[in-house]
């Protein structure tokens, strides 16, 4: 028989089949994970920690030591003498800042009000098309699809998946990402999308009629039932007001650095929240509905 | 064994580029690293396990990504059946010369992505087809890739040898 005769035409027909299986299933639930996907998520999370670790480790040596190789030639023996105290100094620094950063968190996890997990960035988007954080906290801590993530600047995003230990996190400036917004002043509701960029995002809907100043704050409108009402999102940088239409579109420059990210407050849903959220659409396909 | 050598050494790749690159903040080097031992299996090995091992890391690419899951697993599928057609006629004996294959597979890779990510999602990412992608991701994996190879080479081998000692048992 024929059929028998090309065992790799059944190989390959067999995972493109499976290939569409996973696609249509992820369409239709993209929350839910396969066991293949939570293998993954646990095999790689110790290496993605340790990796991040290493580059932090990495990172601290280059800008404490290598920015300095000019000056310490000048000065060898004087280093010499120092180096050891200077390594010590550096992981005192490391750790106060750790401490610094740490404190800002637990300040702000105190004055939100609402019950929080912090957790640490271990990971980024793997293809490079999307704005997507993998983050050391997951299921077993309470952490599910749709919650919202802030740092002390502001709104970073929100889950989009989430793993035994691990969780991925939709950030604002994502294509896929959209918020209800106003501006603090004005009151004037619209929705912020992400265009990709990390300095940047746009938003819509702003009646032509509403008066919109540089330099205004944005906030979470509360609307929708995702995210919590009156956290900073950015600030208006500029506005186009073109010569018809409707609208106004205008850029917002994000509070949070979301290119300096290391640690995140998870907002674990209130009763109040989960009710909302439940009424919306699933937070993959955040542009039509979670916001 | 070796199948499963080859995928924890994927593994680790993807760690790798989904720490290290993004926090160096040159997104434009962000190249596919797990790429290369599908387009080194598709090379060196008989085609169902080539497709079965880049189908597994790529699957495992797509846990990490924003975008719908199974597309990357069918782009590298694609990819690594591009590069089981593309090696015969072709010279490949040393590293470097496998290595360099990673570069243009890499932009085979963005090709199928692209179509299956239009297809699926009905949105065009055309428009985050800047230069670095085009240009210096494939340059940039042509260049990292024979490296990678040779701890491929080392890790096949690692495989092969355990496996020799329990059938000399």
């Amino acid at each position: 028989m024929w059929w028998r005769r090309h065992p790799t035409l059944w190989v390959i027909l067999a995972l493109v089949f499976i290939g569409f299986v996973i696609i249509s299933s992820h369409r239709r639930d993209p929350g839910s994970l396969s066991l293949f996907e939570r293998m993954v998520y646990a095999v790689t999370r110790p290496l993605q920690k340790g990796l991040t670790q290493a580059f932090l480790g990495i990172r601290d040596v280059w800008e404490e030591y290598v920015a300095l190789v000019g000056v310490r030639r000048e000065n060898k023996l004087l280093a010499q003498r120092i180096r050891e105290l200077e390594a010590q100094l550096i992981q005192c620094r490391e750790l106060q800042g750790s401490m610094e950063r740490i404190q800002a968190l637990l300040d702000f996890q105190a004055s939100l009000k609402l019950p929080t997990v912090a957790s640490q960035v271990i990971g980024e988007d793997s293809s490079g098309w999307f704005r997507t954080l993998i983050i050391d906290k997951g299921k077993r801590d309470g952490i599910e699809r749709g919650m919202p993530v802030v740092t002390k600047e502001g709104l970073v995003g929100h889950v989009m998946e989430s793993a035994d230990f691990s969780a991925k996190v939709l950030l604002i400036i994502d294509r896929n990402s959209a918020v209800d917004v106003m501006l603090q002043q004005s009151r004037t509701k619209g929705v912020l999308e992400g265009i990709g960029r990390p300095d940047l995002c746009l938003l819509k809907y702003v009646p032509r009629s509403e008066t919109v100043d540089v330099g205004e704050l944005v906030i979470t409108s509360g609307l929708g039932g995702v995210y919590p009402k009156g956290l900073v999102v950015g600030k208006v940088e500029k506005v186009w007001r073109e010569g018809y239409g409707l609208f106004q579109k205008v850029d917002v420059r994000p509070q949070v650095d979301f290119r300096r990210l290391e640690e995140v407050l998870v907002v674990l849903k209130g009763e109040e929240m989960q009710e909302g959220s439940k009424q919306d659409t699933p937070p993959h396909k955040a542009k039509k509905g979670a916001r | 064994m070796r199948l499963l050598l080859l995928f924890a050494q994927g593994l680790l790749l993807l760690s790798f580029q989904t720490t290290f690159f993004g926090r160096m903040g040159f997104s434009a080097f962000q190249c596919q690293l797990w790429l290369v031992p599908v387009v080194y299996g598709a090379l060196r090995w008989e085609l169902n396990r080539a497709l079965v091992l880049s189908f597994l890391l790529g699957y495992a690419s797509d846990v990490f990504s924003g975008g719908v899951q199974g597309i990357g697993a069918l782009s590298a599928l694609g990819t690594a059946f591009g590069a089981y057609w593309m090696r015969k006629g072709l010279l490949l004996r040393s590293s470097l010369q496998l290595g360099m294959m990673a570069g243009p597979m890499c932009l085979l890779y963005q090709a199928f992505y692209l179509t299956l990510g239009y297809l699926v999602e009905g949105k065009a990412w055309i428009e985050d087809l800047v230069i670095s992608r085009i240009i210096l991701q494939p340059v940039v994996l042509a260049i990292t890739a024979p490296v990678i190879v040779e701890g491929s080479q080392w890790v096949e081998g690692l495989g092969q040898s355990r496996f020799a000692k329990r059938r000399s048992e």
